[in-house]
């Protein structure tokens, strides 16, 4: 994993929501992920393979996408497939992104939507992992990151 | 008739018989090769056509019994019952021959567009009802005594024909030419006129010469009787004729200012044309100018119808036509009236003659005229455009030429650029040796131009640049296209070399090559010594585009080609390395990166499992602090950072100490990261993205470190079994005790001081294991802070009278109640000048400074902020050190004293408590 590689994929992350919400988000200071599980209540997980390999998430809470989806789609109360909906979207647009930084040589998975808090979701994911916390709107969110 | 009678007639009428013979020769020589065959055929079918329908039709619209003197109408199929007897049949004979001669007089007119078929039906046309019912007119009473021609009763005379035979021909030609057009590319839109050459002049001469001889018998015979007329007519046919062709020489030439070879041939014809009406009334004098004029006009007579855009193809009516009325008025003009026996004086017998010419005219031209624009409708008169330039020997008679065939692969050839096609060539003949030469030039071109093309070919895709320079510098216009890509130029094709150098590389190497390109085209100089000359072995250069310097490394090699001794040319070869170059400092890079890594793990597997260990179980906490510092990211950025610098400052002391180079460069690498984003006046988070990575990374050196301590502790089980904590202490300490010397005496070697270290009272075993690290790395940081700002250079400890050798004593000590850890030098203790420097650099105010005393000194060198060392380098520097030990003492709820006398001595006493 380079420098260069996390820093396009924060800020995919950082211009979608400015795009969508026309609120930007923070970034937090990264670190590199120990034992501990850094999931909240929906995660988005993108495989990569290729000539180097490993994989990379990002997870919210349901507040976060809630008020997304609010904002974005415009519904006042959103229902779990809205918001599953919503993280599938942010997903898809990392991975969409991660297709052309990377080339025709790497294959993007499609996301799998993860609703809950399963124990730990690393198993895609190369250490060393890196955890980007992405505070949006009052909201905590991370992005991980883990490629050779 | 007599029997001489009788044969003089036939044997005229076998000169005129040959007069076709000298038509065919005439007309197809000056026509083109591609309608030679068309021509020959049209002479030959329209004799034996006319003769036919003259048979049939004409002989009897001629001679036969008439209405008014306007045509017969009896003897239609000559000889049917056979009632006539051979006299009768002579006269038939004689005038057939006089029937084809007029047919075959439009031939050369309309020669090279006439659809053969049309032409047929025109030879019919004059043979059966025009040139019989003129005939009528001026000869009936010829055959049958009591028979006359109106023209002839009122005194027109045309002796052999120079109105019946050759003007009405030439009427009809005019007639066909009208109706035909004018052949394609003869007349230009812009009005200049394409001369068409004919394709055998030696024949049209011989055919001409033919004519002349068939002549003889035309006027000759025209008797119809062996006479005393005959000579003289004879004679003066042939004056006429040589005055023509003389006559046409001196005044055409004069014209035309080329003794034209159209001039002689009409010339002659005119003349004999011309006298042919009046050889039997003219003396001799009279007949040479009256074939003068005529010849004259007959050779002329071109400009006028080309005046009109009328395109006679062998000049048939200038000399049939034209030379043909002058030849019936000179029947006036020059004839002796009692000769003429009409009883009508010379003004009359011009005004009938006159007349004569004119009805013939309208006659023979309005009928044929008429005729033709009808037949036209329903058979065109004329060939396709595309079969008149074929020619017609291919178009209407299916047979070729070998020059056609050769002709036409020239043709398929310039069309398409096929360089395969070869042309048939018949062997042993003048064509087909021309065809076999061009077959082998065809050979020949096309094997170097496939040879070209596949010289090309390499040269297109070879990856190097290769090119040809000459003396000047200037490039070959062939060079590979690689060569553009890598000099980033396009059209290098006689560009200077030079002048593409120039811009992309330095002044001084630009004259360098310069000295060397003389020196190249010196054959004087070996090529050994001019490749050791080269200046752009290897060349760094610079193309900039758009304000965007594009850095690359050509090299460019430089081969003599010479002739002779001489330097003809000099091949030149451009590569471009920077892949190359590029790709060879990676890989060098990596090699160092696996020699550094290698060597670390030989250190490791050489050392003591049990050091390494602790090293290890420390290195993960420090690993997990930095980690945690930045997950939990407590206070601002700034602090975030001074608090990874002392770990890792830690962390790189921990590696030092056991020699373990490699993590302390890491660590080393970290702390300069982290020293450049402290200098940074906005800080933010993704700028730690760096950090975070590089920490990653020397997380993973420690990892691959432990995974080879497991490997080696499987073959270790019994040693952590059996010996007990104390025995394990001690052996630690005993292995921390020898690093910490050899510690010691690495960097006093470094610093190019001598010391001398007292650990005798260094007990290690009195800690517990939780305090034992800590104060491992106290110890370490004070041994080192002895070293690096303590002890002085033996030249510095001399000037201060103290012993060369330094001494530094590290003791850990029971002392009842607390644990006395004390570190003692005999060095210059603190340096206050170099304190203040630092003071002033920290902004510290001069006033503030002034009242600083020893203590508050102290309390500045102690605070964790500064280093006194001069250089910054791996063992001194930050002035982290001193926070390290302040923020361990804290954990160990230690105590700190310090005592110092500046040039003397540094005495630092730590007091923890003691812990089981």
């Amino acid at each position: 994993m380079t420098e260069n590689e996390l820093r396009y994929f924060i800020d995919t992350v950082t211009q979608y929501f400015k795009q969508i919400t026309g609120i930007g988000a923070e970034i937090g200071l990264p670190f590199i992920k120990n034992q501990d599980t850094v999931v909240m209540d929906y995660t988005g997980l993108i495989g990569i393979s290729g000539p180097k390999r490993g994989g990379l998430y990002f997870t919210a809470s349901r507040s976060m996408l809630t008020v997304l989806t609010q904002l974005y789609l415009g519904l006042d109360s959103p229902q779990e497939s809205d918001l599953m909906d919503m993280a599938g979207e942010i997903s898809n647009t990392i991975a969409g992104n991660a297709q052309i930084y990377f080339g025709p040589d790497y294959q993007i998975s499609v996301p799998i939507l993860i609703d809950g808090k399963p124990n730990d979701i690393s198993m895609k994911l190369k250490p060393p992992i890196f955890v980007i916390p992405i505070k949006w709107n009052g909201h905590q969110s991370y992005l991980v990151v883990g490629m050779e | 008739m007599n029997p001489i009678d009788s044969l003089w007639v036939i044997i005229s009428g076998g000169l005129v018989f040959i007069m076709q013979g000298g038509f065919a020769l005439l007309e197809s020589g000056l026509t083109r090769n591609k309608n030679s065959i068309n021509v020959a055929i049209k002479n030959l079918t329209d004799l034996g056509v006319s003769l036919i329908m003259f048979w049939i039709v004409g002989f009897g619209l001629m001679f036969g019994r008439g209405i008014k003197g306007l045509f017969g109408l009896d003897h239609y199929a000559f000889n049917w019952g056979g009632e006539y007897a051979a006299s009768e049949s002579v006269f038939f004979f004689f005038q057939a021959m006089f029937c084809s001669t007029a047919a075959t007089i439009v031939s050369g007119a309309v020669a090279e567009r006439m659809r053969f078929s049309a032409y047929i039906l025109s030879t019919i046309m004059i043979s059966t009802i025009i040139y019989p019912v003129v005939g009528h007119w001026v000869w009936a009473g010829g055959f049958l005594s009591d028979n006359n021609g109106w023209l002839g009763v009122l005194g027109f005379i045309d002796f052999a024909g120079s109105t019946v035979v050759h003007s009405v021909g030439g009427w009809v030609a005019l007639a066909a030419l009208l109706n035909l057009g004018p052949r394609i590319g003869r007349y230009n839109p812009d009005g200049s006129i394409n001369p068409i050459s004919g394709s055998n002049i030696p024949n049209a001469v011989t055919g001409t010469i033919l004519l002349w001889f068939g002549w003889f018998g035309f006027n000759g015979g025209s008797t119809l009787a062996f006479n005393d007329d005959v000579p003289g007519i004879i004679l003066r046919t042939t004056l006429a004729a040589a005055a023509g062709m003389v006559g046409a020489l001196a005044i055409g030439w004069k014209f035309l200012k080329v003794p034209d070879v159209a001039l002689v041939i009409n010339g002659s014809i005119g003349g004999l044309v011309a006298i042919t009406a009046n050889c039997h009334v003219v003396n001799d004098p009279q007949s040479l100018a009256i074939g003068a004029v005529g010849g004259i006009i007959a050779a002329l007579g071109f400009k006028f119808l080309d005046w009109l855009r009328i395109d006679d193809a062998v000049s048939a009516i200038p000399a049939h036509l034209f030379a043909g009325v002058w030849g019936t008025l000179s029947v006036g003009i020059f004839g002796d009236p009692e000769k003429l026996g009409t009883g009508l004086d010379r003004l009359q017998q011009i005004g009938v003659q006159l007349l004569g010419i004119g009805v013939v005219g309208l006659w023979a031209f309005g009928l044929s005229y008429l005729l033709l624009r009808v037949i036209n409708q329903a058979l065109p008169l004329r060939v396709s455009e595309e079969d008149e330039i074929k020619g017609l020997n291919t178009a209407e008679h299916g047979a070729t030429t070998e020059i056609y065939d050769l002709y036409k692969v020239l043709d398929e050839q310039s069309r398409t650029g096929d360089l395969s096609l070869r042309a048939p060539f018949e062997p042993f003949t003048e064509v087909g040796q021309i065809a076999k030469m061009y077959n082998n030039v065809m050979d020949n071109l096309q094997q170097n131009v496939v040879a070209k093309s596949e010289y090309l070919h390499i040269l297109d895709n070879m990856s190097e640049g290769l090119f040809l320079i000459d003396k000047h510098g200037f490039i070959g216009s062939y060079f590979s296209s690689s060569l553009q890509k890598i000099l980033h130029e396009e059209n290098l094709a006689g560009k200077n070399i030079r002048e593409i150098l120039k811009p992309i590389i330095s002044t001084q190497k630009l004259q360098d090559f310069d000295d060397y390109f003389s020196l190249l085209f010196n054959p004087d100089i070996d090529a050994k010594s001019i490749a050791r000359l080269n200046p752009l072995e290897r060349l760094e250069v610079s193309f900039g585009h758009n304000d965007q310097n594009e850095k690359a490394i050509i090299s460019f090699t430089f081969k003599r080609i010479s002739n002779e001794n001489k330097v003809e040319r000099v091949m030149g070869i451009a590569r471009d390395l920077t892949e190359q170059v590029k790709l060879e400092g990676d890989v060098e890079k990596i090699k160092q990166d696996k020699a550094s890594e290698i060597s670390l793990l030989y250190k490791v597997l050489h050392m003591d499992p049990e050091l390494i260990g602790d090293f290890i179980n420390h290195f993960d906490e420090r690993i997990f602090q930095m980690n945690s510092t930045l997950e939990k990211g407590q206070g601002s950025p700034r602090d975030v950072l001074t608090n990874l610098a002392k770990i890792a400052h830690g962390l790189k002391g921990d590696a030092a100490l056991l020699n373990l180079d490699f993590i302390a460069d890491s660590a080393h690498k970290l702390e300069d990261l982290i020293t450049s984003l402290k200098r940074k006046t906005h800080l933010e988070p993704t700028d730690f993205l760096g950090l975070t990575v590089k920490i990653s990374e020397i997380q993973n050196t420690g990892t691959s470190i432990r995974n080879l301590i497991q490997k080696l502790n499987q073959y270790q089980t019994n040693f952590l079994n059996e010996n007990s904590s104390n025995e394990l202490s001690k052996s630690n300490s005993l292995n921390f005790t020898t690093q910490l010397e050899d510690y010691v005496t690495k960097i006093s070697k470094e610093k190019g001081k001598q010391i001398s270290l007292d650990l005798s009272k260094l007990h290690l075993e009195l800690l517990s294991t939780n305090q034992r690290p800590l104060v491992k790395d106290i110890l370490i940081q004070l041994v080192r802070n002895a070293i690096v700002h303590g002890i002085e250079t033996p030249d510095v400890r001399h000037h201060r009278s103290k012993p060369s050798m330094g001494k530094i004593e590290i003791s850990l000590t029971d002392m009842n109640d607390h644990i006395l850890i004390r570190s003692f030098d005999d060095g210059e203790g603190l340096n206050i000048e170099r304190l203040k420097k630092k003071a002033l650099e920290k902004n510290v105010p001069d006033s503030v400074m002034i009242s600083w005393g020893d203590a508050d000194w102290l309390r500045f060198a102690f605070s964790g902020q500064v280093s006194t060392a001069e250089r910054l380098d791996q063992s001194a520097g930050r002035g982290v050190g001193w926070g390290l030990i302040r923020d361990n003492i804290g954990k160990l709820k230690g105590k700190l004293l310090v005592r110092f006398r500046s040039g003397g001595f540094m005495d630092i006493r730590i007091r923890i408590p003691k812990e089981v």
